[in-house]
């Protein structure tokens, strides 16, 4: 295209931009009469330009909207507009009239107004501004209206006026009575900032009217709208003035205190002049920075900070009416702590209210003992280890809580307008689903996050049935969530469609697949079809392979995962295999000390466990844990796995105590984190009702048996083969409280698991089978206690060859039996070849089955040699 | 002249007063710093990441003008210049990293530790390296035609500069910058569906 065409379409594109929609096909006619190529080109950017959210922003919106006459603009703003307007009907008065940005959804906007309308009436006060109204314009923009408040923002008001800061902590405590008198009519603000804080001047005096109550809680989906909307560039809104758990994002979890804590910043400002974190910062930051410094950071207090702004400091002292040193005094000690108190990380540290806020204030203008005070050393640390609490599980080993990620990008936009319509469908999507999760309006009740999942694939298959990569994405997302609820069966369908549709969009070797190739490798797993899974574990492997490279730590999680596979499934030396080559790759990229290797250490320490090798599992564990400790914090569900793993760990080699108090963090965790019904407790459970056992407290045992049992039931399905490693212990306990039967239903139950599932001549067939042979031990029943080893041996020797150290117990066992049995020369036989495998335990010492055999001069070389290896 | 880098750095944007572009010998001397510490931040991503985390090229910018610059020396002005330099450092380096990536798969296999591990699958819809391509190939077309906004989209998109930013490095009404920045958009997107489809 030449410059003057360029030029020219330009031209017209712009010109027309400015035209109300039903005016643009005139104008157009007129303008690109007989030349049809510039027509083309115009339309086009025209209909992109449509499409694109964030652009028609500027358009003039029309003078008379419903009852309202539109008179000037007031302000801007990152939610929209503010008009004042003349509404004519049913009252004629004076009003603000905000209307809200494109590109957010009207019917749930208004929808959410309309929810807390009447709390709205009852609020009844001279500091705040009334709602009046809510509606939609025409081309379907959300307004509201609400009582025109002839004012300046506070922090302007104060500047202009120089207030004192004694004077400004005056004022500001009638702010927090406003808010306070909100709090108790049920409405909390969201959105307080001086901006929204109006000071209008009443017979001579300063008469603060707190404006926009309703309106934030009614377009609060702006902050997920937010994550995707400003990949252009730049935040909209106030970062600044939101707390913490706002800045979470998930709205899970605001109430009156984070109130609180926006009103902290204000008189942050207020006092220093300038706020906590500086906004230009926050603003270019990115918003994962933005969040993340909100959520963490501790800001300078006022008085420190007021003392390094240079000239802002000294234009700060002068609006005081002080100079920077006087401010400084004033500020540092009590007002610090106050202001540091009101902006506390934890809002549990808070005040409780606006009114406990305000009467500290007050406290301090009346020289009283303020209650806010400098924080202990102790606190300090605490507050330390929480800042690495925040991260996303590095392996996919363990379902970890929800986490609805939803990747948007900066460089997005070259996804064209696809990926703008992205953005809006996710956001929508999401708005919708954690709209339900807002306390406010659930009147308290939280919906379960299956019940919300299930609205968003519903809205999914309705909304998107003409967008299948978009489709794909958010299917993916809910089918990962859905996994880590433990709903497999559902997460299976939306994952096979996602790969689906990836596939035949993105092409078959495309990381996307790869991604959700992996999840249903998962839920294979979960749901014991191993051959599945590590078909398409491999099959990862190879994808990202192709779009990644062979070095990638992608392949290297693939591999470990398949590596897991092999496992599972008896394959010790393909699962070693992948298991090196994982770990090769991690090393060649410079990550072996990346969280990252947990993936593959992880199901490789627990092969070495069941290999009997847990002195070697150990340090594998405890080098794990400490990894993602430090990255990740006390409270990660994959600390809370590790812990479980190391406990059994523990539990095998005796160390009881240890074993215990590892395997309580690990259930404390997941309880806390995923609450008590999800699968990751089985493990801990086991261990701690299996150490209940070995202290003879069996209904303990039978108690955690039976509650881990249920659990893993429920969510792996009752033919799964797992089960049988919780039949398998939990068979014990009931044969100890004298349930013989019982206890053999369950062993059968688990032999049958087994074989349907692996084939007789798997391992967990064998240890079942010993169990078995365990329990006709303790019945007397010598003849049949031989039986069940020796089948069980015979598997083993299959699997690990004779001389092999898996078979020692086995071995040892079956000469307890012998012993007892009578038949000493069986037993010294059948000790040595325990003693062949390399296998050696103090337990021999003790064990009184072998009472009868105190003497001989063979057994007693066996002691010897036993005494040499240990 | 000092070789420590923030120093030198400081020392170049302080001394950047007035509007107007920063001039060509004052961007040249900025550019090889600034990319090396781009580069070294985009790479030291690679090992911090992890799955679901969105790396930022302005966010990246910015971490690099914190690095780079003493804050306590820096006036508004310098750091909308650096920013304005960082824009165009970024694009570079995508566009580098995009076409490394090209010749390393047509090559012999791969180096484990370049800018490719960090950038790509960081976020899983990140921009590929064709994409990236695309827009730096639809980018230099609208430079040709019409300079100005070619500007405009690399300082907002890759430097994340806001409207008045963008119109104090340029020299222009925040007007033309919207406007530039209106029309760059739906052009770019209905050039690139062009390259898309055919």
């Amino acid at each position: 295209m030449s410059i003057d065409r360029h030029r020219r379409a330009k031209e017209v594109f712009l010109a027309a931009c400015e035209l109300p929609g039903d005016e643009r096909a005139s104008y157009l006619d007129e303008e690109c009469a007989g030349d049809d190529d510039l027509r083309r080109e115009v339309d086009a950017l025209l209909e992109i330009d449509c499409a694109t959210p964030d652009s028609s922003e500027d358009r003039r919106p029309p003078e008379r909207i419903g009852n309202f006459h539109l008179l000037q603009k007031v302000g801007e703003g990152g939610m929209g507009e503010v008009w004042e307007a003349e509404q004519e009907a049913p009252v004629r008065r004076r009003v603000a009239f905000k209307l809200i940005k494109w590109g957010m959804d009207t019917k749930e906007v208004l929808a959410r107004f309309e929810s807390e309308r009447q709390a709205l009436a009852l609020m009844n006060h001279p500091n705040i501004a009334k709602a009046f109204e809510a509606g939609s314009t025409d081309e379907g923009r959300p307004f509201f209206a609400m009582e025109y408040v002839r004012g300046v923002p506070l922090t302007e008001y104060c500047d202009v006026q120089r207030l004192s800061t004694q004077e400004r902590l005056a004022l500001f405590t009638v702010v927090c009575d406003g808010v306070q008198h909100a709090h108790q009519k049920g409405v909390i603000h969201r959105d307080i900032k001086p901006s929204n804080i109006l000071v209008a001047v009443e017979d001579g005096r300063p008469a603060p009217k707190i404006i926009d109550f309703g309106v934030a809680k009614a377009t609060s989906q702006r902050l997920t709208e937010r994550t995707l909307f400003t990949e252009l560039g730049q935040w909209i809104g106030t970062p600044e003035y939101m707390s913490p758990e706002q800045a979470e994002l998930t709205g899970l979890d605001v109430d009156t205190r984070s109130d609180v804590y926006s009103l902290g910043v204000v008189l942050y400002e207020l006092l220093a002049g300038t706020q906590p974190f500086d906004a230009e910062e926050l603003r270019t930051a990115g918003f994962d920075e933005m969040r993340r410094r909100i959520r963490e950071e501790e800001p300078q207090r006022p008085s420190t900070r007021v003392s390094s702004l240079g000239d802002a400091s000294q234009t700060a002292a002068e609006q005081r009416r002080t100079d920077i040193h006087g401010l400084t005094r004033t500020l540092r000690g009590d007002l610090d702590w106050i202001v540091m108190k009101a902006l506390e990380k934890d809002r549990t540290r808070r005040y409780g209210s606006p009114s406990e806020l305000a009467a500290d204030v007050d406290r301090y203008l009346r020289n009283e003992l303020v209650e806010a005070s400098p924080p202990s050393t102790a606190y300090r640390v605490r507050k330390f280890a929480r800042r690495h609490k925040v991260g996303v599980a590095a392996g996919f080993l363990v379902t970890a809580a929800l986490v609805v990620g939803v990747t948007g990008t900066t460089i997005g936009l070259v996804r064209a307008r696809s990926e703008a319509e992205t953005a809006r469908k996710v956001s929508e999507l999401l708005a919708a689903v954690f709209a339900d999760l807002d306390p406010g309006t659930q009147m308290g009740q939280i919906p379960s996050t299956g019940a919300m999942l299930d609205r968003g694939v519903d809205r999914i298959r309705d909304e998107l049935s003409d967008q299948p990569v978009l489709r794909a994405r958010l299917l993916d997302t809910v089918g990962n969530a859905y996994r880590n609820l433990g709903r497999n069966g559902d997460a299976r369908v939306l994952l096979e469609e996602a790969i689906e549709l990836r596939s035949e969009h993105l092409g078959e070797t495309s990381a996307q697949v790869g991604h959700s190739t992996v999840s249903l490798g998962w839920v294979a797993f979960s749901t014991g079809a191993f051959d599945e899974a590590l078909g398409l574990f491999e099959r990862a492997a190879i994808i990202y392979e192709e779009s990644l490279g062979p070095e990638h730590r992608f392949v290297a999680t693939s591999l470990g995962n398949a590596g897991n596979v092999y496992w599972r499934t008896g394959k010790y030396d393909e699962a070693r295999e992948a298991f090196d080559r994982s770990l090769e790759i991690l090393a060649a990229i410079g990550m072996e000390n990346d969280p990252i290797v947990v993936n593959t250490t992880w199901p490789q320490a627990i092969m070495l466990m069941d290999l009997g090798r847990h002195l070697e599992a150990q340090p594998l564990l405890e080098n794990a844990l400490r990894l993602f400790e430090q990255q990740f914090g006390p409270d990660h569900p994959v600390v809370a796995g590790l812990c479980g793993a190391l406990g059994r760990c523990y539990l095998e080699t005796l160390r009881l105590g240890e074993a215990r108090q590892y395997s309580q963090r690990a259930l404390d965790i997941i309880q806390n984190t995923l609450g008590t019904e999800h699968p990751n407790l089985v493990w801990p459970l086991m261990n701690l009702a299996d150490i209940s056992h070995r202290h003879g407290d069996d209904e303990a045992s039978d108690e955690g048996f039976q509650r881990a049992l249920r659990i893993a039931e429920l969510s792996l399905g009752k033919d799964h083969p797992d089960l049988a490693w919780i039949l398998n212990p939990y068979s014990q306990t009931r044969l100890a409280l004298g349930d013989a039967t019982g206890a053999q239903k369950m062993l059968d139950r688990a032999l049958y698991l087994i074989e349907t599932n692996f084939g007789p001549h798997h391992l967990d067939f064998a240890r079942t089978l010993e169990r078995s042979g365990l329990h006709a031990y303790v019945a007397e029943d010598y003849d049949e206690a031989l039986r069940q080893y020796r089948r069980a041996l015979e598997i083993r020797e299959k699997i690990f060859g004779e001389e092999h150290i898996a078979n020692g117990w086995n071995l040892y066992d079956q000469a307890c039996i012998l012993a007892l049995a009578g038949d000493v020369e069986e037993t010294v036989a059948t000790l040595q070849r325990a003693l062949a495998t390399g296998w050696a335990h103090r337990r021999i010492f003790e064990d009184d089955d072998f009472d009868s055999l105190k003497g001989d001069p063979e057994f007693e070389a066996i002691l010897e040699e036993m005494r040499r290896r240990l | 002249m000092t070789t420590d880098p923030k120093a030198r750095v400081t020392e170049i944007i302080s001394g950047l007063s007035g509007a107007g572009e920063v001039d060509r010998a004052t961007a040249e001397d900025l550019f090889p710093v600034v990319y090396d510490e781009l580069r070294r931040l985009a790479k030291g991503y690679m090992f911090r990441e992890t799955p679901g985390h969105t790396l930022q090229p302005t966010a990246l910018v910015h971490e690099a003008y914190l690095k780079l610059v003493d804050q306590t020396r820096a006036n508004w002005k310098g750091k909308t210049h650096f920013f304005a330099v960082g824009a165009r450092v970024m694009r570079r380096l995508l566009v580098d990293h995009a076409r490394e990536r090209g010749a390393q798969k047509r090559g012999a296999g791969w180096q484990s530790v370049t800018l490719s591990g960090a950038l790509d699958p960081l976020g899983v819809e990140v921009l590929d390296r064709e994409q990236i391509l695309d827009l730096n190939a639809a980018l230099e077309q609208l430079a040709e035609i019409d300079e100005r906004e070619a500007k405009v989209v690399t300082l907002r998109f890759f430097g994340g500069l806001t409207v008045e930013q963008v119109a104090e490095v340029i020299g222009v009404s925040k007007r033309t910058v919207e406007n530039d920045w209106r029309h760059a958009q739906a052009w770019l997107r209905l050039r690139l569906s062009e390259t898309e489809s055919s």
